[in-house]
Order: C-alpha cells, then sequence, then structure tokens
C-alpha cells in the first residue's frame, strides 16, 4: 500500500511528464516509466486507438522487452467494449495481444483504465505485476491527465495538417491563378502537385472531347507515363471515380490519381507517381483537393483557347468570305474569259487574297482529249506596296495596277493527256478530286518528270467543275508561309475553285453566243451583199448591151478614119484618145457582164494550181519588171470542179492587186493546200507586204465600183466575190496594215448538183 | 476570091465590116436578118458568114441551124455583143463564137483561120 506521499510524487511526476516539451511518445514513455517505478509495477503501458477505430496499439511501455513480437495494431472491435464499459476493468484478450503476461505474473495481475473524455474513447492505461494492490485513485487520476495529454495533442496535429493543408492549397490557387494560358498552367500543375504530395513526378490527362480519349496533356521530366497509360486506360474513368484507389506498391510505382472533373464531368485526371509514403491516405485527399481548384481553372484556360482558336478561326473565315466576296464582284465586272481568267489567278496569288506563289489555270480541250494550260501568274514581288489602300476587287480588276505576269516557264505549252495513269494532273481531273501534296520528291503520285519541271515545292492541285463536269484544274505552289499548305487552304482553294468554274462557263457561254451572232450578222451582211451585187449586175448587164454596138460602131470607124489621116494631122491624136477610150468602155463592159452571171460557164475538173500559175503566168511581165519575190508553197491537190478561166480571173485580179499594193520590191507569198473539212476544201493564200488596206475599208472591198487605185475600175474584186459565190466557195481577205493583206480563196471539192453550174456538155461548149 | 456573108441588124455595124473586109481583100455581101440571109445563101456560092445573134424576123442561132442543114461545111463565125448565147446549144454548131468589139482583129484571125486556103 502507497503512502499518500508517494502517490503524490508519482502523480506529479505524471504530470510533469506529461506537460513537458517533449513530443507526445516521449512524454507518454516518462510517463508510463515513473508510474512503473513509483508504484513498483513489473508493466505500465499507455496503448492508443487507431484514428480510423481500427485496432489498439501500443504507444509508450514502461519495458520493451514485454512486448508481443511482432509489434503492430490488435484489432479491437468488441474488446473494447470493456474497456469503455467498466473502469479498471481488464480486456483479458487485448492484452494477451499486445503483451507478455507471462513475465509480469499473469493476467489476472494486469488492471486497465480507459482513456477518455466525454466525446472519444483513446486508448487505455494498462498496470500490472505490482508488488502489493494498485492504488486506483492515483491511476485514475493519472488515465485523466494521459487522456487531456493525447487529445490536445490529437488536436495540435490535427490542426498542424490543416494549415499546411490550406497553405497548399492557398498556394496551388495561387500559382494556377496568376496564368491563364493553358500550356503554362497545365506545367505547373504537373510541377507543383508531386511536390506538395511528396512524389517523384505528375502527369495530367485531358479527355478529348470528340474522341472521348484520354491523352496526357503534360508530365513531368522523366514522367512516368508508361504507368498513366496503365493507371488510366483499363478502367477508365471507373478508377478515378473511385479516390480512394491505390495501387499497391508492388505495382508500377506508388502512385496516386485524381479526376478532375467540371460540373459533374470527368474532364481529365491528374496523377502522381512514385510516393514517398505511400500508406499515408492524406494525400489522397490532398490531391482531390488541389485537382477541385485547378480542374475549374483548367475549364476556364481550355474554354478561353477555344474562344482564341474559334475567335481566329472566324478571322480566316472572314478573310476568306471577303475574298471570295471581292472575287465574285469582280468577276462579275467582265464576261470576257481573258479578263476572268486574269481575276482568278490574281485572286489566288495577290497578298489580299491566297497568297500562293504561282498559280496555274488549266482547261480540258474535249477534242484533244487533253489538258492544256490556259494561263498562270507568278505572284507579283511587293505587290502590297503597289496596292496601297486598294481593296481586293479593285485589284483584281485593274489591268494596269499590276504589271502582267507571264505563264511561268514551267507551265509554257504544258499538254497532259486525259488517261489515267498521265500524272496527277489528269487525276485530278479523271477522279473529280482535289490533291493536296506536300512532298512532292517522295510522293509517289509525282512522276520524276513533274517534280523536275515544277521544283518539288509543295503544291495543290484542284478541280475546276461546271455543271457537274469537270472543264479544268488549278494548280498553286509555292504557299504563303513557304512550307506547307494545308487541309482547310485546299477548303479555300476548293470554293475558289467552284467560284471560278462558273465564271469560266459562263465566259465561254456568252463567247459562244457572241461569236455566233458575229457569223450570223457577217452572213446577214453578205447576203444583203449579194443581192445587191445581183440587182445592180442585171441592171448595169441590160445597159451594158445597148452600149457595145454603138461602142463598136465608134471605135471601128474611127480607126478607120485613123489608117486614113496622116501621122502628121493634128486630129492624129485625138483619134488615138477615142480609140483608147472606146477600148477602156469595152473593157468595162467585159467586166459588167462577166460580173453580172452572162459570161460563160463551163465546169471542168481543174488543178487550183495550175490556175494559180497560169494566172501568175499573165502577170509575169508586170513582176519581172519588179524586185518582187515570189515564193510558192504548192500543196498536193485532188482536182476541183471549177471553171478555171473565171477562177484563173480571180486570182489574175488578186495578184494585179498585189503587185500594185507593193510597187517595186515585196515578197509575195502563195500557198495552196488541201482543208479537210466538212465539205473538204482546196484552198490558195496569197500574201503580199503591200500597203495591206485599211480596216475601214475592208467592208467595201468586194463592192462593185469600189477601189482605192487611181486607174481601176473597181471592179475587179467584186467580179472575184462573185465568181466564188457562183463556185460555192469563198473569198476572204485578212488585214495586216503595214505588213500587207492576205487573201484567201477557198473552193469546195464537192459542190453537190448545182444547175446553174453543172450543164450537160459543157466541155464542148468551147469547140475551135 | 473569097466570098464572105455578114449578117447583121444594125447598118453601121454591117457597113463597118464590109468595107474593112474589102480592104482585105475579100468579096462581101450582106443581110439584115436570118431570112434574109438564108436567101442568099441558097443562091449564092459562099466561103464564110460572119452572123449576128440577135437580129429581128430570124435570129442567127436559128439561120445557123438551116445554113448548116443546107451547107453543113460553110463555115459560120457567131459575132454579137452577148455572151449568154454561149451557152445555148444551138450556138455550138457554129465555128467560133466571137464578143463584138471595135478592134476586128480577133474576128480577122477567126476568118483567115475558117476561110479554106
Amino acid at each position: 500500500m502507497a503512502s499518500a506521499e508517494r502517490k503524490f510524487r508519482v502523480l506529479s511526476q505524471v504530470v510533469g511528464a506529461a506537460n513537458c516539451a517533449l513530443p507526445l511518445q516521449k512524454r507518454l514513455k516518462r510517463a508510463v516509466d515513473s508510474l512503473a517505478g513509483g508504484l513498483d509495477a513489473g508493466l505500465a503501458a499507455v496503448c492508443l486507438i487507431g484514428r480510423r477505430q481500427d485496432g489498439l496499439k501500443v504507444a509508450a511501455v514502461n519495458d520493451e522487452a514485454l512486448l508481443r513480437r511482432p509489434a503492430g495494431a490488435v484489432p479491437c472491435g468488441d474488446a473494447l467494449k470493456g474497456v469503455a464499459g467498466e473502469a479498471g476493468g481488464p480486456a483479458p484478450v487485448l492484452l494477451e495481444a499486445l503483451f507478455v503476461t507471462e513475465a509480469i505474473g499473469g493476467l489476472a495481475r494486469v488492471s486497465c483504465w480507459p482513456l477518455r473524455d466525454d466525446n472519444f474513447l483513446y486508448g487505455l492505461l494498462a498496470v500490472g505485476g505490482a508488488a502489493g494492490e494498485l492504488p486506483g485513485d492515483l491511476l485514475e487520476a493519472a488515465a485523466r491527465e494521459l487522456t487531456s495529454l493525447v487529445r490536445s495533442s490529437r488536436h495540435y496535429e490535427l490542426a498542424k495538417r490543416q494549415v499546411s493543408e490550406l497553405n497548399v492549397l492557398y498556394e496551388v490557387g495561387r500559382w494556377i491563378g496568376s496564368t491563364i494560358e493553358l500550356d503554362e498552367l497545365l506545367r505547373m500543375v504537373v510541377a507543383i502537385t508531386p511536390k506538395i504530395a511528396r512524389a517523384r513526378s505528375g502527369a495530367i490527362g485531358l479527355v478529348d472531347r470528340r474522341s472521348g480519349e484520354l491523352r496526357i496533356v503534360s508530365m513531368t521530366e522523366g514522367g512516368e507515363v508508361r504507368f498513366f497509360r496503365q493507371t488510366g486506360e483499363g478502367d477508365w474513368p471507373s478508377l478515378c471515380a473511385d479516390l480512394s484507389e491505390r495501387m499497391d506498391s508492388a505495382g508500377p510505382a506508388p502512385h496516386l490519381c485524381v479526376p478532375l472533373s467540371f460540373k459533374s464531368d470527368i474532364t481529365g485526371k491528374l496523377c502522381i507517381y512514385g510516393l514517398e509514403r505511400p500508406n499515408e491516405t492524406a494525400g489522397g485527399e490532398l490531391l482531390a483537393g488541389v485537382a477541385g481548384i485547378i480542374s475549374s481553372t483548367l475549364e476556364n484556360a481550355i474554354i478561353f483557347q477555344q474562344v482564341g482558336e474559334l475567335a481566329e478561326r472566324d478571322q480566316r473565315m472572314v478573310r476568306l468570305l471577303t475574298t471570295f466576296y471581292e472575287f465574285s464582284q469582280a468577276v462579275m465586272t467582265t464576261v470576257r474569259f481573258e479578263v476572268r481568267q486574269r481575276i482568278i489567278l490574281r485572286a489566288l496569288t495577290l497578298p489580299q487574297g491566297l497568297r500562293f506563289g504561282r498559280a496555274m489555270l488549266m482547261l480540258v480541250d474535249d477534242e484533244a482529249k487533253a489538258l492544256k494550260v490556259s494561263g498562270a501568274l507568278t505572284a507579283v514581288p511587293g505587290a502590297e506596296l503597289v496596292t496601297g489602300a486598294a481593296g481586293l476587287a479593285e485589284m483584281l480588276t485593274c489591268p494596269d495596277c499590276l504589271p502582267e505576269s507571264e505563264l511561268f516557264g514551267e507551265a509554257e505549252g504544258l499538254e497532259v493527256p486525259l488517261e489515267p495513269g498521265e500524272g496527277i494532273f489528269s487525276h485530278t481531273v479523271l477522279q473529280k478530286r482535289a490533291f493536296l501534296i506536300n512532298d512532292p520528291r517522295r510522293d509517289p503520285r509525282c512522276d520524276p518528270a513533274f517534280v523536275e519541271r515544277f521544283g518539288g515545292m509543295p503544291f495543290a492541285a484542284v478541280p475546276i467543275k461546271a455543271k457537274g463536269k469537270v472543264i479544268g484544274l488549278l494548280y498553286v505552289d509555292d504557299a504563303p508561309a513557304g512550307t506547307r499548305i494545308e487541309e482547310r487552304d485546299l477548303r479555300a482553294l476548293d470554293m475558289l475553285a467552284n467560284l471560278a468554274g462558273l465564271a469560266i462557263d459562263s465566259a465561254r457561254a456568252y463567247e459562244y453566243v457572241e461569236s455566233t451572232n458575229t457569223e450570223l450578222k457577217q452572213a446577214r451582211e453578205r447576203l444583203m451583199e449579194t443581192e445587191k451585187l445581183a440587182a445592180l449586175g442585171e441592171l448595169a448587164a441590160g445597159m451594158a448591151h445597148e452600149i457595145r454596138n454603138p461602142l463598136v460602131s465608134i471605135g471601128g470607124f474611127t480607126r478607120r478614119v485613123d489608117r486614113t489621116v496622116d501621122d502628121a494631122s493634128p486630129v492624129k491624136p485625138y483619134l488615138a484618145v477615142i480609140i483608147h477610150e472606146v477600148e477602156k468602155l469595152e473593157r468595162t463592159l467585159n467586166e459588167i457582164l462577166t460580173f453580172a452571171g452572162e459570161g460563160q460557164d463551163h465546169y471542168a475538173e481543174n488543178d487550183l494550181n495550175r490556175i494559180v500559175e497560169d494566172a501568175l503566168g499573165l502577170l509575169k511581165r508586170e513582176f519581172e519588171e519588179t524586185r518582187i519575190e515570189i515564193e510558192r508553197d504548192y500543196g498536193e491537190l485532188p482536182p476541183v470542179l471549177c471553171d478555171s478561166r473565171q477562177v484563173k480571173h480571180v486570182f489574175f485580179n488578186i495578184l494585179l492587186n498585189a503587185r500594185q499594193a507593193m510597187g517595186e520590191a515585196g515578197r509575195l507569198a502563195i500557198r495552196t493546200g488541201l482543208d479537210a473539212g466538212e465539205p473538204p476544201k482546196v484552198w490558195c493564200e496569197v500574201s503580199d507586204t503591200g500597203t495591206g488596206i485599211a480596216p475601214h475599208l475592208l467592208h467595201n472591198i468586194f463592192n462593185p465600183f469600189f477601189t482605192t487605185k487611181d486607174t481601176g475600175s473597181g471592179l475587179g474584186l467584186s467580179i472575184a466575190h462573185k465568181i466564188m459565190t457562183r463556185h460555192q466557195g469563198e473569198i476572204s481577205v485578212a488585214n495586216k496594215p503595214g505588213a500587207g493583206a492576205a487573201f484567201m480563196v477557198k473552193l469546195p471539192l464537192d459542190q453537190g448538183s448545182s444547175d446553174s453550174r453543172r450543164k450537160p456538155g459543157e466541155e464542148n461548149t468551147h469547140r475551135r | 476570091m473569097k466570098r464572105i456573108l455578114i449578117v447583121d441588124d444594125e447598118e453601121h455595124i454591117r457597113m463597118l465590116y464590109k468595107e474593112e473586109l474589102l480592104e482585105d481583100g475579100y468579096d462581101v455581101l450582106t443581110a439584115g436578118d436570118g431570112e434574109e440571109a438564108l436567101k442568099i445563101v441558097e443562091k449564092e456560092d459562099l466561103d464564110l458568114i460572119i452572123m449576128d445573134v440577135r437580129m429581128p424576123k430570124m435570129g442567127g442561132i436559128e439561120a445557123l441551124r438551116k445554113v448548116k442543114e443546107i451547107k453543113p461545111d460553110l463555115p459560120v463565125l457567131l459575132n454579137t455583143a452577148y455572151t449568154e448565147f454561149k451557152m445555148d446549144f444551138g450556138s455550138w454548131a457554129s465555128e467560133e463564137y466571137i464578143i463584138k468589139s471595135s478592134n476586128l482583129d480577133d474576128l480577122r484571125s477567126a476568118v483567115k483561120k475558117h476561110l479554106k486556103a
């Protein structure tokens, strides 16, 4: 039985130990040592229940030898009820599990006091193996003292941890609040998080909104990515939904993963690897806290970035639409194919347009079954400077504001057969699809000759469609950035190609209508002219007959008088004038009669070359006197049915004209050939290097009595025209002012069965 | 001496041709139309006829046919202001188709050519 003094001393030692400045562990040890020493007890120990109420563990014991090995927590469960329910009552099973009770004389000699307050049971104080009876009041007081020690110490620990976590969260919040750049934010998160949670590395993954896949977007250097995959893909997202999920340390690496969620959607995953203290559950909660803070910031950053991207795309679209709008405006200003082509090529190369270095337009030639270059343009260097503030539409349409670029050399004369296997251009047309080739040198679709020709730059070829048919293609290379051509550029090109298709198609349709209209007009004019000539001719013929007989009399008798008059007579010159003038009148009469259709037609199969040569023979003397060179290029011709005299007359007139237009020197070129059209025609072209025919006179050149020559009757070419009309042939003059004129005569080989020209027995008409 | 018949309704023309041919040393008869000409052909011995085509009463083409029925070997030269009769079958029976001209060289050479020596 301990004296009161001794009890007081022991209690004061316990109180002293409990309130000293040592860590909890050491204070408890001192307290149990004091109890064991003061009460002369073999065992004095404090056992505490784990924070999760999962077991009882020895926190301090006076003699380590009394601990059962291996030491560890003992599941308490119901056994603790004994401790809790009855102060001082033994809890036999627990004590047996914790202590070597044999050494202190058996379980019967161990007493326990609960460490408890109104709310919690913290553990128990066990004392045993003492010589006499244990002083209950002393131990109860000691238990109370130890209870307060454990409680306050636990409170302190909790407070400390909460403060530090708050600090961490504050820091995280501060860091991630300092930026809105998504990349930087992600880098920061994976750098900071492992430090907070005491891990080696970290990684962050986000769910791709389109594919639903989880992709790593950032990680610390040397991050254990393979583990991220392992811990992510298999059971994503269920893994992340379970916060307490922890891989065993025998796994890839002790790690921890928490989901990033925003508005109840899982948006990603934050993982840390190589945990220093894998068993510390608090890390998970902290990490979840961090995740909570960053996921909303992350969401903001993502939205910000998306908005940025959308804005950029919008800007691009607006620019593109502006280009297309201006292009359409420019195209509407003209219907000329050439001008529209220039607009298309400029839209592709101008700095305000699609900004390619080179552009080429190829069109399908249906007859030749080939693609042919129609136009090409190299961007004009410094076009920005030329443009000033001018809008694109203005730049596209102004004829002179930019130097006119020529076909770039590579495009010159390019012609591609439209057959499979004829290279990328024919593919573009035949397959009706665009090609974007960024590495022509290594692309199997480009043959080496092509690469050689165009220089192996990234290029795109886009089909031009009109009314569902491919009518050509656009080729561009030398992209604005000088590097690759992107898919989106291809889409822009495609849209431009569609607009170009419409523009080209309508321009062609217009030109077709226009040329048909011109042809009609010309045909009408010719018809009118022919009718006019016919009426005039009949009139002239009627008059001619009435005039010829008197002329014969006048001329004939004058000649008779002339012969009787002496050469010295003063009337001799007068008579000469009469004779001469009568002759001239008779010649004019003959011309009118031929022209009026009263001349003799006799058709036979003739060689056009021979006829031309005969006509030239008639003018032999005329040409011999000059320094005019005659160049003959006669083709091999089949015989043609015609009146050789009349046709000879035609060439006589043309050749005489040429001779007179050239004066004393020049070059006369005569070419003949066969035109295999429908019907086939033989033709002869006579070109001179004379004065040519002024454009305003061209219209009248085949009119009767029209002449620019002082001495001509003006009937020569109109008769030639008449003769050709009777032969269903053509006569035309291609004018080259300053360079001479070229007459073209064409005679059809198959002239049908025209009664006016084929008469039975005509060959006999000219018997001699 | 060769005898030539000139048939023409124009008096001046007959006169001109007659004087010219007389100078050239031919014997010359004249007629004003085809009927008159045929009468002479029947009566007289002729070496050659120079025949106008368009004449009153009987034209040159018809007269030509009839002359050839009577005397197929008598050469007839058609001499006319018109070119279109050249396409008339009837004219093909003539030895020559000559367009009238104040220059009588063509006519002279044709006469010379068709008068048998």
